[in-house]
């Protein structure tokens, strides 16, 4: 009885782990400080501009698609309702990187957001593909639980 | 030791005994709390983000401990022909928030610290803290049988309000507070 009860258990923590999209956390050793990089400067610029008022210009650091969604009236709109919920943005700290796939196909970068307004941090989220250009941008409240 | 001292260790401790020994384990899963990342905002709701400062878990932890307190005190006042002693009724709640100390507790281990959504470590830790929880509810419900000496439909459904009312005002207080 016991056995059966302990395959029974094997098989759901094997099938709840296969609903976890295949996302691992890379250890300190195993983080591309490099891609790190791209993702922190664009995230502080991207913020520090909208906070200034401005709008932020891509470059070749982001794919077309983002840099379609992300206008010049969504970018002003999206803080705005960021800064009437939290206050302006003060800085950021990188936090950690999940990779999807074996292949590492996707890094997403995580970083805590520190808002005047909030004494919680937000998350602060960039996914990189595996030529370093940005595929998507972020900002949520923190979860140590990856969705 | 007797197991029932597992669910109600109130007939041996009670009154300044369990304030001070609740009081420290308050503080020590306030401290867990703090350092995995483990939101307890209501007794009903657990959250895992290491978002904030040690004064955001500790006012978590006592918000409800207190609210929690509050209305059992309330309601023995109401319903109860004994005499009630506040420090009764803080000692034995606090005590019954120990068995809490145990998803954060587990949260130490790096494999819990952070972790996708609907992975096994989520199911893992959330169904220590339902026992945790249960286990709570059920020194809880004995805390205030014995604190306030009351019987049959007057504990159950006050024991219920009270639990009820408790979450209500936690999540309101902590709304406006953090």
């Amino acid at each position: 009885m016991k056995s059966i009860s302990l395959i029974v258990g094997i098989c759901i923590l094997f099938c709840l782990n296969s609903f976890s999209q295949d996302l691992r956390k890379l250890g300190d050793s195993e983080v591309d400080k490099s891609k790190v990089k791209i993702a922190q400067d664009f995230a502080t610029n991207y913020l520090t501009k909208s906070k200034n008022g401005e709008a932020y210009k891509f470059k070749d650091e982001a794919i077309d698609a983002v840099k379609n969604q992300f206008t010049e009236e969504s970018q002003k709109n999206v803080y705005q309702q960021v800064k009437n919920q939290v206050g302006d943005f003060k800085s950021l700290k990188y936090a950690e990187t999940w990779v999807q796939g074996s292949n590492k196909s996707f890094q997403i970068i995580r970083f805590m957001g520190d808002f005047e307004k909030s004494n919680k941090n937000l998350e602060i989220r960039v996914v990189l593909n595996e030529s370093g250009k940005i595929v998507g941008f972020f900002i949520k409240p923190w979860s140590d639980m990856l969705n | 030791m007797k197991s029932s001292n597992l669910y109600n260790p109130f007939t041996k401790i009670a009154g300044f005994k369990s304030f001070i020994i609740g009081l420290t384990g308050l503080l020590i899963t306030s401290y867990l709390a703090f350092l995995t990342g483990t939101h307890f905002n209501g007794l009903l709701n657990i959250d895992f983000a290491k978002d904030a400062d040690y004064w955001v878990f500790l006012t978590e932890n006592l918000s409800n401990w207190l609210l929690m307190s509050i209305f059992m005190y309330a309601s023995g006042l109401m319903l109860s022909k004994s005499k009630i002693r506040i420090v009764d009724i803080l000692g034995t709640t606090l005590l019954s928030r120990i068995p809490l100390v145990i998803a954060p507790l587990f949260r130490i281990l790096p494999v819990f610290q952070s972790f996708v959504f609907q992975s096994w470590e989520m199911y893992f830790i959330i169904g220590f803290y339902l026992v945790s929880l249960i286990w709570t509810i059920i020194l809880f419900f004995n805390a205030f049988k014995i604190s306030c000496n009351l019987k049959n439909e007057k504990l159950i459904v006050s024991f219920i309000v009270s639990i009820l009312l408790s979450e209500i005002c936690t999540k309101l207080i902590l709304k406006i507070v953090i």
